[in-house]
Order: C-alpha cells, then sequence, then structure tokens
C-alpha cells in the first residue's frame, strides 16, 4: 500500500505516454493532483482520458514517463512496481462494469472479502452501512443486470469505496444518468469526497455540469496532449 | 412463412423414421413396465453415475485448459486451443485402444477419465468463448481490488454456467457410449452399462416393443441433461457479453506461466497427441521395427521359450509367479536378451551383466537354423517390415501403409467426403430457418427439443426407422443410393446445426430483421441476406461441425445399405482383421479428413469460427 | 467483418443441393444384392471376382465387429416387411440364419456345388447351406505358458492357477452368444445357468476377465496381458500370423479336470460354420443361385481357409494350410444347430439377466 506523506502530490504523472502497438494513445503527460483535491479532465472522445486513468490505476504500463502516488513510484516504462491492487486506488468505470452474476451485497461482499479481515458478521454491517451511504438499502438481493443507470453507478460507487481507497478514479460517472440525478449523485461524490480524505480524478466530456464540485479542471486533446490547466 | 417447408423436411427426415418405431410400443403395452425392474433400474443408476464422472473430470480438466487457452499468456495459446479441439472429433473407442496400450489402469474409474478426455474439449470450447466475453472493464474492477486471485476469482465465477454447460453435453455423450466400458473393463471387474442393454435387446427379435421401448430411459435421462442447458441458455447465462463491450486482454501469469503452460502441453498431448501419434507409430510399423521382435522371438524360441526360461514357480505350478506387467516384460526381456547373446546377436537395451546367464540353461542358438537365418537375413536384407531397422525403415513403412490404404479406401474416402459435403450443405440452410424460429417463435423451445430427438436416440433405432420409412417401391432407387445416406445424416444432425445457429441468432439483434423488414424485405431476402451476412462465422462453424459429424457416424449408417462405401466403415471393418499398420494408416486418414475443413479455414482464414450451440 | 457469406440465394442452393444428393446414387438397379457378414477386408475381393468372371454388378453390403451381424438380421427383417431387396446373405455364423428361417425368410436352394457338404452342415429343407467354419479354441501366449502347462477346457476358466490371467468375452453377442447357447443345448440349462453365474462371481473375485470381444481377447494375450482366453480361429491366426507368441488349443478334448463331459466324453469344441441363403422374394432369384453357388465351390473354400481368417473347410477333401485343423482331427460339439437357432433368443434374455448386472 501507497503511504500518505504529507506536501506530497497524491498522483504525479512525468512525461508519461502510452501506447497500444503502432497506436499513441497519451503522449507526454505531465500532471500533478494534490491530495483532497477534486480534478475534472476534460477532453473529446478519444483523446486519452480513460488511459490516463488506467495508467494511473496500474492497469496499463506506459511506455515512457512515470507514474508517482504520494511520492512513490508506481509505474515506470515497460513495467510497474506497484500492481494495481496496491495502490489505494480505486475506479468507477464508465458503464459501471458491475460483475453480471453477483447480487448487490455479493459485489461487495466479493471487495470485503479481500480488502479486509472482517468476519462475516462485521462484513454484513459494514455492507449495510456501504448501502446506505449511497442510498441502495434494500437492495441486498438484486442482481447488477436488474438495476436502473443511477442505481448501477451508485452500486459501482459503493464497490469502489468498500476497498478504502486513497485515490478514487472516475470515468464519465454521470454518463447514463438524468439531469436530476446527475445532481444527486454529485451531490453524494462531493460529500463522500470530504469525509473519506479522498484525492479524486474525474473524466467527464461535459465539464459545465461537475464544476461545481471540483477544485480545478485540466483538458486533454486529441492524440493525449494535455492543452490547458486552470 | 418460410419455416414451413423447413419445418416439413425436419419431421420427413428426422421425426418420421422416429415415428414409425415409436409406433410399435403399441404392440407391447406393458413393454414400458418391464423395464422398471431391480436391474435395469442399477444399470440406469450405474450409467448415471459414469455420465456423472466423465462430465465432472471434462469440467475439471476442460474448464481450466478453456480458459488458459483464450485468456491468459500460455505460450502457443492458439495451436493448442486448436489441438484440444482434436479429442471430441476422434471416436472415443480409439482413444480408448491407444490408452490401454499404454497404461495398464482399467475399470471404471478409466472408463470416466478416458470418457471425460474425450470430452473435455465440449468445456473447454464453452469456457474459451465464455472467458472471451468478459468485458475488460469488469475485469480491471476485480483487479483492482484484489489483483491476479481476484480476477481469477470472478472469471471462474462468470464462466462456471457455459463450462456447466459444456459438462452437461459430456455427461450425454458419456451415458450413450457403450463399446466404451465393455472394452475398458475388459480387465478387472465386468463394468455394465445401460446403452449395453439397448444393443443386446435388439438382437432379440419378436420383441420389437421391448427393444424400442430400451430406448426411452436414455433419451429421457439426455433430454433431462439438455433441459438445463437450454434453460441457461435461454436466460443468455452461456454468455456473458453486453452492449458497448470492450474485448478483455490476455491475463499475465507471472511466475504461473510456466505450471499453466505444462498443464495445457499435458492435456493435449494425452488427449490428442499420444492418440494420433500412437496411430502413426503403428501405421509404421512401430512395434516391429523399433523392437525387431522377430529375431528376439526365434533366439527366444531356440533358448528354449517359456518352458526353459520362466522363472522357477513360486508356490502353485504356473500361474502362481509374479505376472504384473513390469515383471512379465522383465522376465521376457532377460531371457530374449540371454537368447540373442547367445545367437552372437546385440542383446537389446539391457547391459549383458543384468542377463542371468543360468535363463538359459546352458542352451546354445543354432544359428544355421532356417528361422534363424531368415531372421538375421531379414535385418540385414531389403525385407524389413518384420523386425528392426529404425527411422528410415518405419518411414519407408508408413510411406507404404499410407498409400495402400489410401488405395484401397480411396473411392470410400471421395463417397465419405461427398456425402459429409452434402449433409453439411443441406443442413445448413435448414438450420438457418429453423434455429430462426428456436429464437423468434412462441414454441421455439419444443422445436429446438424436437430438433435434437433423432440424436439423442439409440442410433440403431433410427437407423431401422429410416429403412422402414424409404424402403418403398417409389424410393427404391434413392433407397440403394447414397442420398439415402444423406438423409439419414441430415436428420440425424440437423438438431446440433439448430442448436449452433438459434445460438448465434439471439445475439443477433432483431431490430436489424425489423429494419430491413420496413425496407421491403421479405421473409426469405431478409433471413439470407440480413442473418446470414451477420453470423456467418456461426454458419461456417455448423458447416464443418456437420461436416465432421457426418465422415465420424457409423452407428446409424450401417444398417443402410449405400452407407457401407464411407470410410469410418471401412476402418471399423478392417480393425478386426486388418494388419495394424494399415488400420492405422486408414484412421488417421479418416482422422484427416475429419479435421481438414477446420483445418483449411484456420489456414487461409483468419476470422474464429463459432460453432457453440 | 470483411468477408460476405457464399451463398448468394438459397431458393437456388435448396433445390441445386436436393439435386445433387439426388444424383449422387441413382445408379441403374443393381443385377444381384447380397448381404456379407464375413469381413469386408476378405469378402470384398471374392465379391469383385466374381463381378468380374460373370459381368454381373453386385451391390454388396458389409458389416462390422461392431454390431456382430445383428444389424444385418434387423435389416433383412425390416426390409422384409416393407420392400424385400437382397437376394442373398451370406452370414459368418449360423444361429442368425437359423432365425431368418424361423421367420420364413428363406427360400429353399439345392445347389449343386453343396452335394458332398456333410448332412450336418446343411438345412434340411435346403433353407441354407454351412462351409467355412470357424472354431471356438483358446489362444495361449507361450511367453507365459509353458508347453505342457497349457489349459486344457473350459473349467479352467475358474482355475486358481490362472487367476486374473484367463478370459472369456461377455456372452451376449457373437459367436461367444452362440457359445453360450450351445452350452445351454448341450450341458442342460441348470448346470448352464449355474456356470454362467459363476462366471461373473469369478470375474468379481478377479479369477476370470470378462472381455468384450473375441478380437479384443487375441489381443490382450497377444500382448501377454493375459495368458489365456477363448477366441475364434480366425482371430487366433491373425495373432498368429502377426508373429506373436501364440499356440491355439482346442479346449474340451480329453476327459481330464478343466474339460467339459457329457455322459462321460468330453464335450469338444464348437463349430460354427459360414453359412449362406437364398431369401425369399429375393429379387433376381436366378443370379443368385449362381452367386451360392460359386461360393459353395470347394475352390472357394479352398481360398478361405487360406486366408487370413483360416477358415476350417467343413468337407474332409478340400486342401489347407498345415495351421487349419481338420474336422476329425478333433473332436467337435455335437450341436443341432436349427435348435441352436431356435433358442438364441430366449438365452439371451437369460444371459443378459446374468451378465448385464
Amino acid at each position: 500500500m501507497i503511504d500518505q506523506q504529507q506536501n506530497v502530490p497524491a498522483i504525479s504523472c512525468a512525461n508519461l505516454s502510452v501506447t497500444a502497438g503502432p497506436v499513441t494513445l497519451i503522449r507526454d503527460i505531465s500532471l500533478d493532483v494534490a491530495q483532497g483535491e477534486h480534478v475534472l479532465l476534460v477532453g473529446p472522445s478519444g483523446s486519452g482520458k480513460t488511459t490516463l486513468l488506467r495508467a494511473i490505476a496500474g492497469l496499463v504500463v506506459p511506455a515512457a514517463g512515470e507514474v508517482s502516488l504520494f511520492g512513490r513510484i508506481a509505474s515506470v516504462p515497460g513495467r510497474t512496481p506497484v500492481p494495481p491492487e496496491d495502490r489505494g486506488t480505486q475506479m468507477m468505470f464508465q458503464g459501471g462494469a458491475l460483475w453480471p452474476h453477483l447480487s448487490v451485497a455479493g459485489t461487495l461482499e466479493f471487495v470485503l472479502k479481500r480488502r479486509t479481515s472482517l468476519d462475516s458478521k462485521a462484513r454484513g454491517s459494514r455492507i449495510g452501512e456501504l448501502l446506505e451511504l449511497v442510498d441502495l438499502e434494500g437492495f441486498e438481493t438484486r442482481r447488477a443486470p436488474s438495476l436502473s443507470g443511477g442505481e448501477a453507478q451508485r452500486l459501482a460507487l459503493a464497490r469502489a469505496l468498500a476497498a478504502e481507497p486513497r485515490i478514487l478514479l472516475l470515468d464519465e460517472p454521470l454518463g447514463p444518468l438524468d439531469a436530476p440525478r446527475r445532481q444527486a449523485l454529485l451531490d453524494r461524490l462531493l460529500d463522500l469526497g470530504g469525509r473519506f480524505d479522498l484525492t479524486v480524478l474525474h473524466v467527464t466530456h461535459d465539464p459545465s455540469e461537475a464544476s461545481r464540485i471540483a477544485t480545478r479542471t485540466i483538458s486533454i486533446r486529441e492524440g493525449g496532449r494535455l492543452a490547458a490547466s486552470d | 412463412m418460410l419455416s414451413w417447408p423447413a419445418l416439413g423436411a425436419f419431421m420427413a427426415v428426422g421425426l418420421a423414421p422416429l415415428a414409425v418405431m415409436f409406433v410399435r410400443l403399441q404392440e407391447d403395452p406393458r413393454a414400458i413396465a418391464a423395464l422398471m425392474d431391480e436391474r435395469t433400474l442399477g444399470l440406469l443408476g450405474r450409467t448415471t453415475l459414469l455420465g456423472c464422472g466423465a462430465a465432472l473430470v471434462a469440467l475439471v480438466i476442460g474448464l481450466p485448459f478453456g480458459f488458459l487457452v483464450a485468456r491468459t499468456n500460455v505460450p502457443g495459446a492458439a495451436a493448442l486451443r486448436t489441438l484440444g479441439v482434436v479429442p471430441i472429433l476422434v471416436p472415443p473407442i480409439m482413444l480408448a485402444m491407444t490408452w490401454t496400450m499404454v497404461l495398464d489402469a482399467r475399470g471404471p474409474l478409466m472408463c470416466a477419465l478416458i470418457l471425460g478426455f474425450a470430452t473435455f474439449p465440449l468445456v473447454s470450447l464453452f469456457t474459451s468463448r465464455a472467458a472471451e466475453r468478459i468485458d475488460t472493464r469488469r475485469e480491471e474492477a476485480a483487479r483492482l481490488i484484489g489483483g491476479l486471485p481476484a480476477v481469477l476469482s470472478l472469471n471462474l465465477q462468470l464462466v462456471l454456467p457455459a463450462a456447466l454447460g459444456g459438462a452437461l453435453l459430456s455427461f450425454i455423450v458419456a451415458i450413450n457410449d457403450f463399446a466404451l466400458p465393455d472394452y475398458v473393463s475388459a480387465v478387472g471387474r465386468k463394468f455394465n452399462v445401460y446403452a449395453g442393454e439397448v444393443f443386446s435387446t435388439w438382437q432379440v427379435d419378436g420383441k420389437e416393443a421391448r427393444a424400442v421401448a430400451t430406448a426411452l430411459p436414455l433419451v429421457a435421462l439426455t433430454l433431462l441433461a439438455i433441459t438445463p442447458l437450454l434453460m441457461l441458455r435461454r436466460r443468455d447465462q452461456l454468455t456473458t457479453i453486453d452492449g458497448d463491450f470492450e474485448a478483455p486482454g490476455r491475463i499475465q501469469l507471472g511466475r504461473w506461466r510456466s505450471v499453466a503452460t505444462t498443464f495445457c502441453v499435458l492435456v493435449v498431448a494425452v488427449a490428442a497427441i499420444l492418440p494420433i501419434g500412437r496411430l502413426a507409430y503403428e501405421a509404421g510399423g512401430g512395434p516391429r521395427v523399433f523392437s525387431g521382435i522377430s529375431i528376439r522371438r526365434v533366439a527366444w524360441l531356440q533358448g528354449g521359450g517359456a518352458a526353459a526360461n520362466a522363472p522357477a514357480p513360486t508356490g502353485s505350478p504356473a500361474g502362481g509367479q509374479d505376472l504384473s506387467k513390469a515383471a512379465r516384460e522383465a522376465t521376457v526381456e532377460k531371457s530374449q536378451n540371454a537368447a540373442l547373446l547367445s545367437a552372437g546377436l546385440e542383446p537389446r537395451a539391457q547391459p549383458p551383466a543384468q542377463v542371468a546367464p543360468s535363463a538359459m540353461r546352458n542352451r546354445a542358438v543354432d544359428l544355421a537354423a532356417p528361422e534363424v537365418a531368415a531372421a538375421i537375413a531379414a535385418r540385414e536384407g531389403d525385407d524389413v517390415s518384420d523386425a528392426g531397422g529404425g527411422i528410415p525403415v518405419f518411414v519407408g513403412n508408413l510411406r507404404a501403409a499410407f498409400a495402400r490404404a489410401f488405395e484401397l479406401s480411396r473411392e470410400s474416402l471421395a463417397s465419405s467426403l461427398l456425402i459429409a459435403l452434402l449433409t453439411a450443405s443441406i443442413c445448413l440452410p435448414l438450420a438457418l430457418v429453423l434455429g430462426h424460429a428456436v429464437r423468434r417463435s412462441r414454441r421455439g423451445a419444443l422445436l429446438q427439443v424436437a430438433s435434437l430427438l433423432p440424436l439423442v436416440v439409440p442410433a440403431t433405432l433410427f437407423g431401422i426407422g429410416t429403412i422402414v420409412l424409404w424402403n418403398r417401391e417409389f424410393s427404391a432407387r434413392f433407397y440403394d443410393s447414397q442420398g439415402l445416406v444423406v438423409l439419414l445424416f441430415v436428420g440425424r444432425f440437423l438438431g446440433i446445426a439448430v442448436l449452433i445457429v438459434s445460438g448465434a441468432i439471439a445475439s443477433y439483434s432483431v431490430r436489424l430483421e425489423e429494419s430491413a423488414r420496413l425496407a421491403g424485405a421479405g421473409p426469405i431476402g431478409r433471413l439470407f441476406m440480413v442473418v446470414a451476412p451477420g453470423i456467418w462465422p456461426t454458419l461456417v462453424g455448423t458447416w464443418i461441425a456437420i461436416f465432421a459429424l457426418s465422415i465420424r457416424e457409423l452407428d446409424a449408417a450401417v444398417l443402410v445399405p449405400a452407407a457401407n462405401d464411407t470410410a469410418m466403415f471401412r476402418v471399423f471393418n478392417a480393425v478386426h482383421f486388418g494388419r495394424d499398420d494399415f488400420v492405422s494408416a486408414l484412421a488417421l486418414l479418416v482422422i484427416f479428413s475429419i479435421l481438414l475443413p477446420g483445418a483449411l479455414w484456420s489456414l487461409f482464414f483468419r476470422a474464429r469460427l463459432r460453432f457453440l450451440p | 467483418m470483411s468477408r460476405q457469406p457464399l451463398s448468394p440465394s438459397p431458393s437456388r442452393l435448396i433445390p441445386l443441393l436436393l439435386t445433387c444428393t439426388a444424383l449422387a446414387g441413382c445408379g441403374r438397379e443393381p443385377d444381384l444384392v447380397v448381404r456379407v457378414s464375413l469381413d469386408q477386408i476378405f469378402s470384398e475381393e471374392l465379391i469383385r471376382e466374381f463381378e468380374a468372371q460373370t459381368g454381373l454388378d453386385v451391390k454388396a453390403q458389409y458389416d462390422i465387429e461392431q454390431t456382430k451381424t445383428v444389424g444385418h438380421v434387423r435389416a433383412i427383417i425390416e426390409e422384409a416387411r416393407t420392400r424385400p431387396r437382397t437376394d442373398v446373405f451370406w452370414n459368418n455364423e449360423i444361429a442368425q440364419t437359423i432365425r431368418l428361417a424361423e421367420l420364413g425368410l428363406l427360400q429353399p436352394y439345392e445347389s449343386p456345388a453343396a452335394a458332398d457338404v456333410p448332412a450336418t452342415f446343411k438345412d434340411p429343407s435346403a433353407l441354407w447351406v454351412g462351409f467355412g467354419a470357424r472354431a471356438r479354441v483358446l489362444i495361449v501366449n507361450t511367453d507365459l505358458v509353458a508347453a505342457g502347462q497349457e489349459p486344457s477346457g473350459t473349467l479352467d476358466l475358474f482355475d486358481e492357477r490362472w487367476r486374473g490371467k484367463c478370459g472369456i468375452a461377455r456372452p451376449l453377442t457373437g459367436t461367444t452368444l452362440t457359445h453360450a447357447t450351445a452350452l445351454y443345448q448341450t450341458m442342460g440349462e441348470e448346470w448352464t445357468a449355474g456356470f454362467m453365474n459363476e462366471l461373473v462371481e469369478a470375474n468379481g473375485k478377479g479369477q476370470v476377465q470378462i472381455l468384450e470381444s473375441n478380437g479384443q481377447a487375441m489381443k490382450l494375450v497377444e500382448n501377454g496381458e493375459l495368458s489365456w482366453a477363448f477366441t475364434d480361429t480366425d482371430d487366433f491366426n491373425v495373432a498368429r500370423m502377426d508373429g506373436s507368441p501364440v499356440q491355439r488349443v482346442y479346449p474340451d478334448q480329453v476327459v481330464a479336470k478343466g474339460c467339459l463331459q457329457r455322459d462321460g466324453e468330453p464335450l469338444g469344441t464348437l463349430l460354427i460354420p459360414n453359412s449362406i441363403m437364398l431369401l425369399a422374394d429375393a429379387p433376381h432369384p436366378e443370379n443368385a443361385k449362381r452367386f451360392i453357388d460359386w461360393v459353395l465351390s470347394k475352390e472357394l473354400e479352398e481360398r478361405l481357409a487360406n486366408s487370413r481368417s483360416a477358415q476350417i473347410p467343413v468337407r474332409r477333401d478340400v486342401p489347407r494350410p498345415a495351421h487349419v485343423g481338420k474336422i476329425g482331427d478333433f473332436r467337435a460339439m455335437g450341436v443341432d444347430y436349427v435348435t441352436l437357432g431356435r433358442t438364441i433368443g430366449e438365452r439371451t434374455e437369460a444371459l443378459k439377466e446374468i451378465f448385464l448386472r
């Protein structure tokens, strides 16, 4: 697990490039995110936003550059010295990426079994707390495919939180939701971010909706170059 | 509506032969009740256990194998995956023959093991497909939580229903086989299965109702096993794909890679390479070429044979000696080496120090004896068919055996290929129509089960039904022609084709058909110009699967006049009296022709075939 | 998805395929239809030769070991019900022949070529003729069994000396079924039922191996897994020609411990002749008779003796190689083949109760 030191950025990318075969997905990106920040990452489709998140999570290996988390080098060209599961990062995937065969409670159980040393009873009450956090009480036995878009996103959020991450990577979390539900989920993210002292990197293609909860917005251009930050 | 003519065709070639047989049940109203005695039920119970055992073995091998070759960085995964299909195409009895040549183990467990190995591709094919359909993001979510163990645990849960579906098919194949248990339990306690009851009842005439009735329990058991499979499929549990799917990458196994590779190579070696390799070894006269058996034999007999060289009896006279395979071989080897030594020939393998001189009882080998001279001449001369010679001789024999097998069976091979080609080509359009109806019409499930009936009844019953139906004045010419064989095979295998095609149609969006309809396409146009192009890899896969099954088919075909000119028929005919090298070469030729279209496809086309239900 | 499927239009494709199927076989009407259960590997050549000699077009259908003649008889019965099609049936055994005779599916033909066939091997009303016989013998591995130590008869199956090292095929099919039925006839109902039950028990105790077929019996003895087993002379001869260390023992020849006896005499070895018959309503009776005459000739019986299947000629004066026995040189089991054929059905039922458990 990455130790948390004061005054170092939670996420630091230095000249990061990721390629897939002959295609360059992101090129030469440098980026620092301070602890506790909520940074919006915006840009057109195909500009490499998701790839950047996956590189930070350790799911892809950089072709050049480095990723450091809380001051510790986590990815270098060609390998990931800190494996994804040990980085203290969790990700909310586009579309939720929920496990179709598991129930709501089963999904959280899957995480808690692997991330905590709680016994079965304690896990049960933890699941209750997590579901309360995301407003899914009473959904325990429902299976993932039977949830609505908003419910699915909330379960995905609960799944990410169950692992007690320090860094939360959000990939278009508001995508499938209508306007009122977007606002509700944003409120919850804002609330939870503060409560768990999370550093959040939040990918969206529509910065206006989320700007009210963000500390800063970075835009990324086609071809995977950072264009501007403010 | 388009499906009516196809349905009619299926009724004529698939269901009518069954109907004419099942009508006979009326002749003896007690025929079914007579089956319910303790003995028959015992046989059924044992058969079910055997089926479960085989399915378990298939699952234990097939699930990891299918997953590893489809999803991980095991080296040569593509080749392993292709080789992993071979066992299901080779008749299980051939697998049993080669296994028992190599292994001493026998009995019910061995039956389950061989049937499991023979049918594991059913599990691994389903597993591979399911594993490829896991969205990469779902896997990454697990990865972030618990690394590789969490990914594997998630994947196991996601592919398990599909793998179980494959295991059910393995169960079905296992319970319908009787030659294999009979063959494998030849040494040790006899292991009888229900399919043997079916076969022997057919021998007794005057009890036809009874013979038809014996088929029913197996049919019921088979349908019972198919039902969960169809239900799983109906609920789309066998597939985990959805809307905006992102294909997963290969999982890096790290230090487990070598273990996984060893496992996969071992499975393929045992289930595919061993049988084919052994056949090739036999085809080249391997046992003779590499042991030089006749020289050793002659020398051995000259030395007095068993009488002079048998070890001193311990306890009872002759049978009391240690007759375990190893002890036996050691004794024979030792004495033969002694005989060879005294004949002035090279002993085999073992150093002379280990040869007990007393074994020969001081008898000298008469080198001038005609049989010794002939054996030595054979080793040195051109006639090498019967002794020693090593690799060059082996290659020569191999070539000769193949040439002979090809020459003698050229016509049979050609007619097998023609029959298989026609069967597959006729099944395909029918299966497209019926498979579409299975998915899109209200009574689809019923149609699906009905289409499988000709395959799940004993082959004898279906074959005789076809004879009864078609041996008429008006169809006399047809009855004697290969057309009847094609008809028989279409009836028998159409259900499989329907099963595969309907699976593909399930994943084909109905909206595409609706838009074609609005654009003015009729039912034929929609099905063949819109749906078919959309599922073409499945259609090609179906064609190849039916082709392979048609070449393999034997049991039903053996009854039908025109079918005895097929290559498979010739192999089993020659098994009894043919020389082993010839039979093996013939069997290899048949296996090659079974694999031919699939191999050609993978050579020339990059797209992966789909032939899973 | 760059490639398009091959099928342009089904409406053209299906009739095309159906036409192909129809064309695939619609040959001309044959001059003679023969079903042969003697292995194709021998019989095919003979039938081609007959075609060449007579210019007739023969449609021959062969059998395979797996179906043990049952397939042919079934098909003949079913064909007779709908449209008699077969002219001649050349059966490599005799019991199923009797069944067909009982069902009234044969017609008498007194072949002049069969005049010198001993009466034992002919049907009194000329419905069938037996020729070229196989004997039920013991195949013994000479590497494992020293000269003078060989088993001598059926009861040796229960001898402790051969524990786990002797075998017989399961008597539910083929010549082993015929053999078992013959024992019922010669040794009596009660004794045989007891014997069969004892066989199953002995198998459970590891004394006797119950094999899949005579072919397997031969292979297991050939490669030394068994010391000896019951098989047919044709299978024995294959092992012999392969150069395997085997010898043949005619069982139950003397009054001794391992041998079966009836009325103080040794029971003898069962002979199972080939049989040939003309089917009732044969569509081509004249050609059928020509074929039967040809098959029953002495020359052909001699060739069968010389073939890999080493059939024993039923006529004493037919020349044969040394390895083929001569009826009379060994004691043949005195069996009434007609009764044997009549009873084989009910015996199968009884044996099934004993062996299929």
